[in-house]
């Protein structure tokens, strides 16, 4: 498919918004992306890709429906942050779990994490569709 | 079973208690508690016996502060026979090995390393000591949670840190290999523990193997040649942490911990060495390798900590050293061994290297 035809379902999809127009501007931003530059794009990366001036409600929309959508670009995954400041990356299904229940078990201690929410920062892997076309920048 | 899920508790990071725990068919459940409520309820006898011989190879393995130290022939022989020879004594840390004793059943700490079990493997002989210490971790605390009324001391202090006493039982070995002239001191290095502290451990068992008259251990080997083999050897395991200075007067710590990705070929990583345009100088690595092994798949990690000051102080001009590795995230001594044999590969190349 190409990235034209993407955007142009993508606004049929989600009609003249700003979400819809923050979506269009992220696609073309995350196309000219390499691998090695997705790797961990969190909500203060896609802003400034975007150079957009805060971290609001319609880029976080924007951001979870290129996520979770049939339009996904983008696969979200979570880091812990733990007390001592040290950092883990995820497995998805306790990454889930977290965003679903609240409730987290530490990945180095196997401890419970009291206000795992407060701790969890969430970053996006850039996940192009196979067969995505589009023109270089 | 729950005495074993808590001498475990105490002594395995949770990635590696669940890879031990699936090896013998017990899944795991989410986190130590929710584990041993699952196994309290339906406990598994026929799993006792596996599951303490596993503990017994992870106390040889997990988690260790390691020094090689190079010996004679003869050496070896004189001391593997004299680690055979070691009567075991019986009390209660020698009754409850492999596990350790719950805190409340300890009366001392701070006492001189006791032998608990001598091993004989496949691999070499050993002699497991253990000793008591006292680690202390300092935490936070939230006013709101203990006084009514925090306004009162909100006023006078900025935060108000408590201190926690954790009284840990550490395994340490001596461990001679039977395909290398060498004696490895390896000694546990729990969370919380200071470099400097593993150091005083390593010599408290350095000197009860000297005080045996059968060898005189004096300098391990230097380690601090292996940072810049092992790092610039992109073929060998993937670099999660790197501490380096560079001749523009910056040190840096990178860290990058996901699953599959090598700092040595992060673009950052990369524009920067190509933009500073000199070598850069390591001083501290964490690598991390991938062990496939009956359908597990481990992950060990080697670390080699130095300091900024590289290898050159003035006292010490170009003979600053890395004495001891951090060998961790082993499940047992497939990891291990390997990550060992990481390490005399590179310093054996390192010696024909200085040959030719």
């Amino acid at each position: 498919m190409k990235v034209d035809e993407l955007k142009l379902e993508l606004n049929a999809a989600l009609g003249t918004t700003q979400v819809a127009s923050l979506c269009v501007q992220l696609i073309d931003q995350l196309v000219h992306l390499d691998d090695a530059h997705g790797q961990m794009l969190t909500y203060t990366s896609l802003q400034k890709l975007l150079n957009y001036p805060e971290i609001d409600t319609p880029l976080v929309s924007a951001v979870h429906f290129l996520t979770s959508s049939r339009y996904a670009l983008l696969e979200a995954h979570g880091q812990l942050i733990d007390d001592d400041g040290d950092e883990y990356p995820l497995e998805d299904v306790d990454f889930n779990e977290v965003l679903k229940s609240g409730f987290l078990v530490h990945p180095g201690t196997g401890e419970i994490v009291i206000d795992a929410k407060d701790k969890v920062m969430p970053y996006f892997a850039l996940s192009l569709p196979k067969g995505l076309e589009w023109a270089p920048k | 079973m729950e005495k074993i899920f808590n001498s475990m508790r105490d002594r395995m990071p949770w990635p590696v208690a669940r890879v031990l725990l699936r090896s013998l068919g017990l899944e795991p459940s989410q986190g130590w508690q929710r584990t041993i409520k699952k196994y309290a309820d339906a406990p598994q006898q026929k799993h006792i016996g596996p599951l303490l011989d596993k503990i017994e190879e992870h106390n040889l393995c997990g988690e260790k502060f390691t020094k090689i130290y190079e010996i004679e022939p003869e050496e070896h022989r004189l001391v593997q026979n004299w680690i055979s020879g070691l009567e075991v004594p019986e009390n209660l840390f020698t009754r409850a090995y492999p596990l350790t004793l719950p805190a409340n059943e300890i009366d001392e700490i701070g006492a001189p390393p006791q032998l608990v079990s001598v091993v004989r493997n496949d691999d070499g002989i050993g002699a497991v000591y253990t000793h008591v210490i006292r680690l202390t971790t300092r935490e936070k605390i939230e006013l709101g949670d203990l006084v009514d009324d925090p306004s009162v001391f909100e006023d006078q202090y900025d935060e108000i840190i408590g201190l926690k006493y954790r009284t840990v039982q550490l395994f340490s070995i001596a461990w001679v290999p039977h395909d290398r002239n060498a004696i490895e001191i390896r000694t546990d290095m729990p969370a919380g523990m200071s470099t400097d502290f593993a150091h005083a451990v390593q010599s408290q068992i350095r000197r009860t193997l000297n005080d045996s008259e059968i060898i005189e251990l004096n300098r391990p080997i230097d380690l601090f040649p292996l940072l810049e083999a092992i790092y610039e050897d992109s073929r060998d395991g993937l670099v999660v942490e790197l501490g380096f200075s560079t001749t523009s007067a910056s040190v840096k710590n990178e860290k990058m911990r996901r699953a599959g990705l090598d700092l040595r070929t992060e673009p950052y990583h990369l524009a920067g060495k190509k933009g500073l345009g000199t070598p850069i100088e390591p001083f501290r690595l964490f690598v991390r390798w991938t062990v496939a092994t009956d359908d597990i798949r481990l992950t060990p990690e080697l670390g080699l900590v130095g300091t900024a000051r590289g290898r050159s102080t003035i006292g010490e001009p170009g003979k600053v050293g890395i004495s001891g590795a951090i060998i961790r995230n082993c499940v047992g001594r497939a990891d291990f061994e390997y990550v060992i044999s990481r390490m005399h590969h590179h310093l054996e190349s390192l010696k024909e290297e200085v040959g030719t």
